[in-house]
């Protein structure tokens, strides 16, 4: 099966990226009841109200071959959040990362930061990507910071680009890293890491 | 049948567009080449080797429920160009202008700002939209300051977003007009409509 329809294992030190599958429903539940992740209004984490939805949405994108979903493992094996590629183009070699949440008790952990290693060095050394894309929500600060601090750049802000479960209209944040600028976000999320590290030893 | 999956006749006083057919790909190719399109590395232009191909992909689009062709009828009644609908997004209320291609004897003459009033008035005020957006390649200036002459506005511009038969990396520059802004843009055709009927009188 080509690498573009195959969900591979990513292994890191201190993270685990492995296919998401249904039996991981109550986990994940689990994992976004700690922080109750849900309730921002401009998150699109599953609650125990929607999961069921969440996984039929996700499976489906799936079968087009335009995402792979993860569950993201900690170090003890116990599922602390999901990510995926999503809107991936083999013709054009680009993919989207997101639909990433996790336990309020793994952020700003370093968690995510080896998630974005493991899922940037795929989508560039083994898909051969020349560009990946993040999307966030215009009010959704947290993420836009997040997103900056790996070195991606902003291309643009879609305008009235969605309509949220609750009818608002959501102006999308789109930000990218190329192929060439992917040596410098690697280097610049390896100090990252080592920075994580320092500090929880 | 939804209204976001009929494509529609659209009639105007300059031109007409209805929905595009098999047997349009005769007249298609004709107009194509008034102006060797085709060597315009920015654009994707059918020829005789591709168009086959072209509809194929254009009509797989159309069946998914992502996009309504048209031809474009010059008040002559002959075939001048093609347009779409397409990315359509009932749920969001969103979809894109594009795959616009006229020959060259009715480019600068007026006909496409009567075409893009006619889209946008289907658009906003058929279909219910939030959002219309028009993109185009970095380095299609001419098309580029059309969208802009409308009064659509620039989101951004998505690095790598494409790569062309060429084998260049296409930057694509997105625009958008959201409802609020509708009335505006539509009084901007009007007047941009007098101007041409006032210099071919």
């Amino acid at each position: 099966m080509s690498n573009w329809r195959e969900t591979p294992v990513l292994s890191g030190g201190h993270v685990t990226l492995r296919p998401l599958a249904i039996e991981d429903r109550d986990a994940l539940v689990a994992a976004t009841s700690d922080g109750r992740l849900w309730e921002l209004f401009y998150s699109l984490a599953p609650g125990p109200e929607t999961i069921d939805l969440w996984f039929a949405y996700t499976f489906r994108d799936q079968e087009q071959a335009r995402s792979m979903t993860f569950a993201v493992e900690d170090k003890a094996g116990r599922v602390v959040g999901s990510t995926r590629y999503l809107r991936m183009n083999e013709s054009n070699r680009r993919v989207e990362i997101g639909g990433t949440f996790y336990a309020a008790s793994v952020q700003r952990s370093g968690v995510n930061t080896e998630a974005k290693l493991l899922l940037l060095t795929h989508a560039f050394e083994t898909l051969g990507c020349v560009c990946v894309q993040f999307r966030t929500d215009w009010f959704n600060k947290r993420s836009q910071a997040a997103i900056e601090r790996l070195g991606a750049k902003q291309d643009g802000v879609l305008r009235g680009q969605r309509i949220m479960p609750d009818g608002r209209v959501r102006d999308t944040v789109v930000y990218s890293i190329l192929d060439h600028e992917w040596p410098g976000v690697r280097r610049n999320l390896q100090m990252m890491l080592g920075r994580h590290e320092e500090k929880s030893a | 049948m939804s209204v976001w999956r009929e494509t529609p006749t659209l009639a105007g006083r300059h031109v007409t567009l209805r929905p595009l057919a098999m047997e349009d790909r005769g007249a298609l190719l004709e107009a194509m080449a008034d102006g060797d399109l085709a060597s315009l590395f920015y654009t994707f232009v059918p020829s005789p080797e591709t168009v086959d191909a072209w509809f194929d992909k254009v009509f797989a689009e159309r069946d998914a429920g992502r996009v309504l062709p048209f031809a474009v009828i010059a008040a002559d009644g002959r075939l001048s160009g093609t347009t779409r609908f397409m990315r359509m997004s009932e749920a969001d209320k969103r979809l894109e202008i594009g795959g616009t291609l006229y020959a060259k004897s009715v480019q600068r003459t007026g006909l496409n700002t009567e075409a893009k009033r006619l889209l946008l008035g289907h658009a906003f005020d058929g279909l219910g939209c939030r959002c219309v957006q028009i993109r185009t390649g970095w380095h299609n200036r001419a098309s580029r300051a059309a969208i802009e002459r409308l009064g659509a506005k620039l989101d951004g511009v998505l690095r790598n977003h494409k790569i062309m038969p060429d084998g260049h990396f296409r930057d694509t520059v997105v625009y958008s007009i959201i409802t609020d802004e509708w009335p505006g843009v539509r009084a901007n055709l009007d007047l941009l409509m007098a101007r041409h009927e006032e210099k071919s009188a």
